[in-house]
């Protein structure tokens, strides 16, 4: 099985140490990361990491934004574009190609220059078709802080993410308007409410509004990627064996870690 | 037989097409760095869509939803038909086969002006007055100086630097 995980770690200058035990534990081989500080490339170089990590090169990325990759079990082939809010690539593991695309998409909360949710995942989701037909393939999986939920509309409509939560509704594209459009398997929905715990992946309280808790980081996948993915395996994480990211009300502690959980899937077998 | 009624004409020179302003710039900067930086400009096949429904007020709306045949995307809502001509300025680069990074996107109606502009964040937000999503330019006057600002940016810059300099290794 190959591990893969995301943070958005708040630009916090200590995470290291927790990070380097997260990536451990949970034998992470792809992390994905927005919103780092540290220098990553002395990251992989720590002495509690075992694995063999390298640090995947970008052109145009945000210089918060980091990969790396478990070299002994993966290998990242080539880098298909980036920009400020997202890269796409193409990973050998499992014994085929997958294009795994990270994202860190605008906050609603701060961002001051308006710019379209909608427009952005329309871009996102042309850029990874013309991938899909260079790398003839369509196990896609796009990974990162949405900073939106999986109801909102950019996730849900055709022309944008277009991600289910059943994923039996993702077998063949949808015609809308005489156009055919593919969608995605979206699990986070899965993860709603206190079943789970927690609730999310974010935490914001505003006097009378709901619902508080969002799971604003995801992971969604075309239907290609399913039959390898372990459902089982995606969870949000609230610590490791020495670190706690939750504060004394189970929300996400930014004070001394991040106010976001980091989320974990497997694909293989 | 009655004097005329009509205006005097004038002959207007015509406006340059956007596409055609952003292929000269891409002409001159491919024969500047002739094996290290492609730029081109190329009409996609679809256009950029927004929509002018309000957003849907909660999870249950969209669960309700969700739970019947209806489909969300019935509820669309209008889109703006004075944008059905896109195009996008990517960047490409020999040494880095399949890599392509993209500088803007333009959409116009079949008249040329307006056109509309989307950029990256990091381009807009060097602007004075940061950059709509999308910015709307009426004339060909305003269009060749936001987009000398552009294609001058620090941003825009930093990545064409990046990408000639680009080693493998």
């Amino acid at each position: 099985m190959t591990n893969i995980a995301f943070w958005n770690t708040h630009k916090n200058l200590l995470i290291d140490n927790a990070l380097a035990e997260l990536v451990c534990e949970n034998e992470i081989d792809i992390l994905g990361l927005c919103e780092y500080s540290g220098d990553i490339n002395k990251f992989v170089l720590r002495d509690d990491i075992r694995m063999q990590y390298k640090v995947v090169k970008r052109i145009a990325g945000d210089k918060y934004a980091a990969i790396i990759y478990n070299s002994d079990r993966v290998s990242h082939k080539r880098l298909f574009n980036d920009s400020e809010r997202y890269s796409i690539h193409e990973f050998w593991l499992e014994g085929q190609t997958f294009i795994l695309v990270f994202v860190h998409l605008p906050s609603k909360l701060y961002n001051d220059n308006v710019h379209s949710c909608s427009i952005q995942a329309q871009m996102i989701v042309h850029d990874i078709q013309c991938c899909e037909k260079k790398s003839c393939n369509q196990r896609t999986a796009i990974i990162g802080d949405f900073n939106m939920d999986p109801y909102e509309e950019p996730l849900l409509y055709c022309e944008n993410f277009h991600a289910y939560p059943d994923k039996r509704d993702t077998v063949t594209a949808r015609t809308f308007q005489g156009a055919q459009f593919k969608s995605f398997y979206n699990p986070m929905w899965a993860l709603f409410g206190d079943r789970v715990c927690p609730p999310g992946t974010y935490y914001y309280y505003k006097s009378g509004e709901a619902p508080q808790w969002h799971i604003f980081d995801q992971v969604i996948m075309r239907y290609e990627i399913t039959k390898y993915f372990d459902a089982d395996s995606l969870r949000i994480v609230t610590g490791t064996s020495n670190y706690y990211f939750a504060d004394n009300h189970g929300r996400p502690d930014k004070e001394h870690f991040s106010d976001h959980f980091p989320i974990i899937f497997s694909i293989g077998g | 037989m009655s004097d005329s009624m009509w205006a005097k004409l004038e002959k207007r020179p015509v406006e340059r097409k956007p596409e055609d302003i952003i292929k000269e710039q891409c002409e001159i900067i491919n024969d500047q760095y002739s094996g290290l930086i492609s730029a081109r400009i190329r009409r996609m096949d679809k256009s950029l869509s927004e929509y002018t429904r309000a957003p849907m007020a909660s999870m249950m709306e969209t669960a309700s939803l969700l739970a019947t045949s209806r489909t969300i995307d019935s509820m669309l809502g209008e889109t703006d038909n004075d944008k059905s001509i896109t195009y996008e300025l990517i960047i490409t680069a020999p040494r880095i086969p399949s890599y392509m990074y993209r500088i803007l996107f333009l959409q116009h109606g079949l008249a040329a002006y307006p056109t509309y502009l989307y950029v990256e964040h990091a381009i807009s937000v060097e602007f004075a007055n940061p950059l709509q999503s999308p910015e709307k330019i009426d004339t060909e006057r305003d269009f060749l100086d936001i987009l000398t600002s552009i294609l001058s940016s620090d941003r825009v810059r930093d990545v064409l630097s990046r990408i000639i300099s680009y080693d493998e290794t």
